[in-house]
C-alpha cells in the first residue's frame, strides 16, 4: 500500500461518515431514516382500525372473497353433474374399461361431494374455530434415511413400492391397565375419508367367548404420523385376543384388521 | 475533507468484500476512495472460490447454484459484465445472460417409511423479469403480499407438481394410444384440485385484504381467516388420508398453511421487528406450534431447506438448527422472490463467472489487490481516545510469498478462451517458489502459518478505513483485540454458528440418462446422508479443457461433522486427515446410495462401474482407486466455515453500520444484513452496507429487499 506522509496522528484521522442508523441500528429504522418509500410505507401502516371507511371495506371484501368460493362451488357442481351424465362419452370407450371407468365416475363425483360438503361447512362455520394455545412444541427428528453403509444392492429403492399404501395406526387404550395392540398398519382408504370416518366392526374374542368391544374411534393427531384408533376397553373385560375389521365409511373394501389383545 | 483520496483497506475477497469495492469504487466517486484488497494466497472467492485442475476441470468448494432472488448480487454482475463489455472484453467473459441459465426444476428425495426412497420433482413457472431489474412500480416486500402469493404457488404446485415422474395430466399408454381409464383419472383429480383452488382463492381474497387494509383489519377478519386455515387443514387431513400419491403437494399446503396461520396469530403481519420476532424459534418447532403435521414436519421440502442452509448445529444431523424468521425469510424470498426463473446456474466455475470479471473490472477501475496476504491481527489502541470513539491502529499481516521482483501477481489463467482463477497458484511468479513446491506449502490452510515475512500497517500512514470481510470463522484467530474489550463481540462470534462442509465432485464417460437418472439435470436435495445435494453438472464440462470430454460431471455436497474438540493451530495435520475422511465416504457413497439414482452405474454383479469415472487416459487406476482421480475436499479452514442462522443468534449479529470503531466496518454473511443466511445474496447485501457505511453510498433503499420484513 501507498505510503503517504502528513495524515499520521489521530486527530487527522478520517471517520466514517454517520450512517443512516447509526450505532447497532434496527433495520428498519435505518431504512426509514434513508428512504421516503419506507417512510410512506411506515405512515400507511399507522393507519388504524378505527376507520369506518376501511372496515366496510374489508366487510365488502370478505363478502367478495365468499362470493368467490361459491362461484367455484357452482361451476364444480355443473362439471359433476355433467361427470354424472356422462358427457364425456365414456359409453365410446372399449367394454372392458367399462366397469373402471363407472368406478372413477363415482370416485369422481364422490370427491366433488366431499369437497362440496366441506366447503358447505366452511361457510357456515367461519368464526367459530379458535386458534390452539402456544405449547412447547415437541418436534419429532427427521426420518432416518438408509446408512449407506448397509445397503446392498437388492435394496434399490428405484423399484416402486409394491402392494397397496399402507397407513400408520397408533392403538390408545382407555379403561384397560395392561392391554397390548398387533395392528401397526392399515390399507390406505382410496377416497378422501375424515380420520371420523373410519369404523372398526366390533372386536370380537379369537376363541367366540366373551363379550365383543364395541367401543373403538379413530382420530386423527398430528403428533403422530397416522391415524390414532381408540379403544375404549369395558370394565371386566375379559383378557384375550379380539379384533374386527376396519371400514372407510365412503368405501365398502375393507382396510384391515384391527387386532389388540388384553392380558 | 482532504481532497487526497481516502485509502480503503479491504480484507478478504469473498462475495460481501467485493461488492463493496464494487460500489466503493464506482465512477461516480471519481476516485475518492483508493482501494487495496489484501488476500490469503492467489485468488478470490472466499467460499465461492474455485479453480482449474488437471484438463482445465473446474474444482468448486461445493455446489453453488444462484437463486432467482438474488437481486442485489445479480445487478453487481450484469453491471460487471456490461462494463467489461463496453471495454472490448465481451469475448473473455461474454454477457451475463451466457454466464447465467435459467433452471426451474428441482428434484427432492424423501426417505419412505419402508425404506428406501421417493422422489418428488417440482417444476416452478417462470416468472416475469430477470433477478437484478429494477422492482416494478409498487412492488413492496412485505407479508400481505407473500400470503397473496403462497396461494398462487398453491395452485402452481397442484397443476405442476409431480411424483415419481408421473403428472397430474393423462398419460398416454405403451402403444402411444389415448388411455381413457387414464383420462377419466386425471378429470376425477381436476375435479379434487378445483376445489382446493377454491378455497385457495377464498384465502388469497382474505391475504389481498391483508394487504390492502393493513393494521385496519378488525378481529372479525382475522378470525374469518383463521377459521378458514383451520377449515382447510381439515381438508388436507381428508386428502393425505387417501391420497398417498400427492402426499408432497398436501405436506406444502400443510406447511403452507402453518405459516398463514402462524403469521396472523403471532401477530407477526404487523410487527415492527418482521420476522424477527419469530426468530428465537426453531424453524420446525414453530411450525409444529401453528399446527403443521408430524408428517410435513418429516417432508422432504423440510429436510431440503435444512439441507440446503448446512442447518444442522456442529454438522451434527441429529441436531436440525434453523431460526425461524430466517427459515421463512429465505424460503419466502425463494419461493415469491424470484424472477426470471427459480434458480440460475452458472456456466463455469463460480470463481470464473463471478471472481475472474470482477477481478479484471476492478482492476480497470484501480483497485489493488495484495494476494499472499493473510491477515493475522486487528490492532486496537491500547486505551479508546478519552471523548473519542475507538477505532484501528494497525493491520498485522502475515507475508505469505513474495513475487519476484516486486511486480504484481498475476492470477488469473486462460482456459479454453476464458479467464479462470486456477486450483494452484502459479510457483513460477514467487521468489523461492521452487522451494514452496518441493516443501508442499499449502496457502490456502489456516495450519500452515509458514511465511516469507511480515507487513505491518498503520492507520494514518498506510489506510483511513478498514473494511473486515473475513469468514466469520476466522474472526477469533484476527480479532483477539477486539474480542477482549468487546463483550458484543465475543457474543457474536459465539452466537453465530458455523459448520464445516464436504464435497467432492465426479466426471463421467456416461451422461445420467444412461446411467438410469430420469428426468432433465437437477438440482436434487433432501438425498441419503451425508452428501444430500447434488447436482448434474454436465452444462459446465464443454468449458473445461478435456482432450477426451466427459459427458457429464457431478457435483456432491454436504455439511460435515465437527470433531468432539476443534483442533489447535498446531495441529498441522487436520485438514489432510479430514479430507482423507471425505475421499473415503464420498468413495463409500458412489457404492452406496448413488444406487438409488444411478441404478445402470452399477453392474450385474452390484458393483460400482468405477471405469465410468474420467480421467482423461492418464491414470491406469481401476476399481475403488480409480476415485482418487476425481476431485474432493474438507472446507474445514475457519473461513471456509458455513454460517447458519440458528435460532437467536440473529441478537448477536453486528451490523455493518455499527460505529464501534470509527474506521471500521465489516462485511459478511455473518453480519446484520437484513438477510441471515450462508448465501451470495447476504453477503452482497452485507458488502453493500458495508459500502453505505463508509461512503454513505448505495442509497439504502437502492439494496433490494433490506426493507424486507
Amino acid at each position: 500500500m501507498t505510503i503517504r506522509k502528513g495524515k499520521a496522528g489521530d486527530g487527522g484521522r478520517v471517520r466514517r461518515p454517520m450512517a443512516g442508523a447509526g450505532r447497532g441500528p434496527n433495520r428498519a429504522s435505518a431504512a426509514a431514516a434513508a428512504s421516503p418509500a419506507k417512510t410512506t410505507a411506515a405512515a400507511a401502516k399507522a393507519k388504524t382500525s378505527n376507520d369506518p371507511k376501511v372496515s366496510d371495506a374489508v366487510a365488502h371484501a370478505v363478502k367478495m372473497g365468499y362470493d368467490v368460493i361459491t362461484e367455484n362451488i357452482r361451476q364444480g357442481r355443473e362439471a359433476a353433474e355433467k361427470f354424472r351424465q356422462g358427457e364425456y362419452r365414456l359409453r365410446d370407450a372399449p367394454g372392458d374399461l367399462e366397469v373402471a371407468s363407472l368406478r372413477l365416475l363415482r370416485l369422481a363425483r364422490e370427491l366433488s361431494t366431499t369437497t362440496f360438503d366441506v366447503c358447505e361447512r366452511l361457510l357456515k362455520e367461519l368464526g367459530e374455530q379458535r386458534p390452539p394455545q402456544d405449547r412447547t412444541a415437541e418436534v419429532p427428528k427427521f426420518r432416518d434415511t438408509i446408512p449407506f453403509a448397509t445397503l446392498q444392492p437388492s435394496q434399490s429403492a428405484s423399484a416402486a413400492p409394491q402392494g397397496p399404501p399402507s397407513l400408520k395406526v397408533t392403538v390408545r387404550f382407555e379403561g384397560a391397565p395392561k392391554a397390548l395392540a398387533h395392528t401397526e398398519a392399515l390399507i390406505r382408504p382410496r377416497l378422501p375419508t375424515a380420520a371420523s370416518g373410519i369404523t372398526a366392526a366390533p372386536l370380537a374374542p379369537s376363541g367366540g367367548q366373551g363379550a365383543p368391544i364395541t367401543g373403538v374411534r379413530f382420530e386423527m393427531d398430528a403428533s403422530v404420523d397416522g391415524i390414532v384408533a381408540i379403544v375404549s376397553v369395558p370394565k371386566g373385560q375379559a383378557p384375550g385376543v379380539y379384533s374386527g375389521i376396519v371400514h372407510a365409511q365412503v368405501d365398502p373394501l375393507p382396510l384391515g384388521l384391527l387386532t389388540i389383545e388384553l392380558l | 475533507m482532504t481532497k487526497e483520496p481516502i485509502r480503503v483497506a479491504v480484507i478478504g475477497g469473498g462475495c460481501a468484500s467485493m461488492a463493496a469495492v464494487w460500489e466503493l469504487s464506482r465512477p461516480e466517486h471519481d476516485g475518492r476512495y483508493a482501494i487495496t484488497v489484501f488476500q490469503e494466497g492467489w485468488r478470490l472467492g472466499g467460499k465461492g472460490a474455485s479453480g482449474r485442475g488437471a484438463n482445465g476441470r473446474i474444482e468448486e468448494h461445493g455446489l453453488h447454484i444462484w437463486l432467482g432472488f438474488y437481486d442485489n448480487a445479480f445487478r453487481m454482475m450484469r453491471e460487471c459484465h456490461a462494463e467489461l463489455e463496453g471495454q472490448g472484453l465481451a469475448g473473455l467473459f461474454g454477457d451475463w445472460r451466457e454466464a447465467w441459465t435459467p433452471e426451474n426444476d428441482v428434484a427432492l428425495f424423501s426417505a419412505a417409511e419402508d425404506g428406501g426412497f421417493q422422489r418428488w420433482d417440482a417444476h416452478m413457472p417462470p416468472r416475469p423479469g430477470l433477478p437484478g431489474d429494477p422492482l416494478p412500480e409498487g412492488a413492496v416486500f412485505s407479508l400481505p403480499y407473500y400470503m397473496a402469493k403462497a396461494f398462487d404457488l398453491f395452485r402452481a404446485l397442484v397443476l405442476d407438481t409431480t411424483v415419481d415422474g408421473r403428472g397430474l395430466g393423462p398419460q398416454p399408454s405403451p402403444d402411444g394410444s389415448a388411455d381413457v381409464s387414464g383420462a377419466v383419472a386425471y378429470l376425477a383429480r381436476l375435479g379434487a384440485f378445483a376445489g382446493a383452488a377454491a378455497l385457495a382463492e377464498g384465502l388469497g381474497v382474505l391475504a389481498t385484504l391483508l394487504g390492502s387494509a393493513s393494521r385496519a383489519l378488525d378481529a372479525g377478519a382475522l378470525a374469518s381467516a383463521e377459521a378458514i386455515c383451520a377449515r382447510l387443514r381439515l381438508w388436507l387431513e381428508d386428502r393425505w388420508l387417501a391420497d398417498d400419491q400427492h402426499r408432497f403437494l398436501w405436506e406444502v399446503a400443510d406447511l403452507t398453511l402453518a405459516t398463514m396461520w402462524g403469521l396472523i396469530r403471532n401477530g407477526v403481519m404487523f410487527d415492527p421487528a418482521g420476522l424477527d420476532a419469530i426468530d428465537d424459534y426453531e424453524c420446525r418447532e414453530w411450525l409444529r406450534m401453528n399446527g403443521a403435521s408430524v408428517r410435513a414436519l418429516q417432508s422432504p421440502f423440510m429436510r431440503g431447506l435444512y439441507d440446503l442452509s448446512m442447518g444442522y448445529e456442529d454438522g451434527d444431523l441429529e441436531r436440525p438448527r434453523l431460526s425461524a424468521g430466517q427459515g421463512l425469510r429465505g424460503t419466502l424470498r425463494t419461493f415469491f422472490g424470484y424472477r426470471g426463473a427459480f434458480m440460475w446456474r452458472m456456466r463455469a466455475g463460480m470463481g470464473d463467472v463471478v471472481f475472474a470479471p470482477l477481478y479484471e473490472a476492478l482492476t480497470r477501475r484501480g483497485v489493488r489487490f495484495e494476494f499472499f496476504h493473510r491477515l493475522t491481527n486487528v490492532g486496537l489502541p491500547p486505551k479508546p481516545p478519552r471523548g473519542g470513539s475507538d477505532h484501528v491502529r494497525s493491520l498485522t499481516f502475515d507475508v505469505q510469498a513474495r513475487t519476484r521482483g516486486g511486480a504484481a501477481y498475476a492470477p488469473l489463467v486462460t482456459v479454453a478462451g476464458r479467464a479462470c482463477w486456477p486450483s494452484a497458484p502459479d510457483l513460477a511468479q514467487l521468489e523461492d517458489g521452487e522451494r514452496l513446491a518441493a516443501e508442499g506449502w499449502n496457502l490456502e490452510s489456516h495450519w500452515d502459518r509458514r511465511r516469507a515475512g511480515e507487513n505491518t500497517l498503520e492507520v494514518g500512514r498506510d489506510f483511513d478505513l478498514v473494511l473486515l470481510g473475513v469468514g466469520l470463522g476466522a474472526v477469533p484467530h484476527v480479532c483477539g483485540e477486539i474480542l477482549a474489550r468487546d463483550a458484543r463481540w465475543r457474543r457474536m462470534v459465539q452466537d453465530v454458528k458455523t459448520v464445516a462442509s464436504q464435497a467432492f465432485q465426479v466426471w463421467l464417460t456416461e451422461d445420467l440418462e444412461a446411467l438410469g437418472w430420469r428426468g432433465p439435470a437437477y438440482i436434487t436435495g433432501a438425498f441419503a446422508k451425508p452428501f444430500d445435494t447434488w447436482c448434474d453438472m454436465a452444462h459446465v464440462v464443454p468449458e473445461e479443457a478435456w482432450s477426451g470430454r466427459p459427458r457429464t460431471s457431478v457435483y456432491f455436497c454436504a455439511v460435515l461433522r465437527d470433531p468432539p474438540e476443534p483442533p489447535n493451530d498446531g495441529d498441522t495435520g487436520y485438514p489432510a486427515r479430514r479430507t482423507q475422511e471425505v475421499h473415503d465416504t464420498a468413495q463409500a457413497f458412489l457404492q452406496g446410495p448413488v444406487r438409488e439414482v444411478w441404478p445402470s452405474a452399477f453392474d450385474v454383479s452390484g458393483e460400482f462401474r468405477w471405469e465410468i469415472l474420467a480421467d482423461d487416459g492418464a491414470s491406469l487406476l481401476s476399481g475403488p482407486e480409480r476415485f482418487s482421480t476425481q476431485y474432493w475436499r474438507a472446507n474445514v479452514n475457519p473461513s471456509d466455515r458455513y454460517v447458519i442462522h440458528a435460532p437467536g443468534s440473529w441478537r448477536s449479529r453486528i451490523s455493518p453500520f455499527d460505529m464501534t470503531y470509527d474506521n471500521f466496518t465489516i462485511a459478511g454473511d455473518w453480519t446484520d444484513s437484513g438477510f441471515h443466511s450462508g448465501c451470495v445474496e447476504g453477503a452482497v447485501m452485507s458488502g453493500l452496507l458495508a459500502a453505505h457505511a463508509l461512503s454513505g453510498s448505495p442509497k439504502l433503499e437502492d439494496i433490494i429487499a433490506y426493507d424486507h420484513p
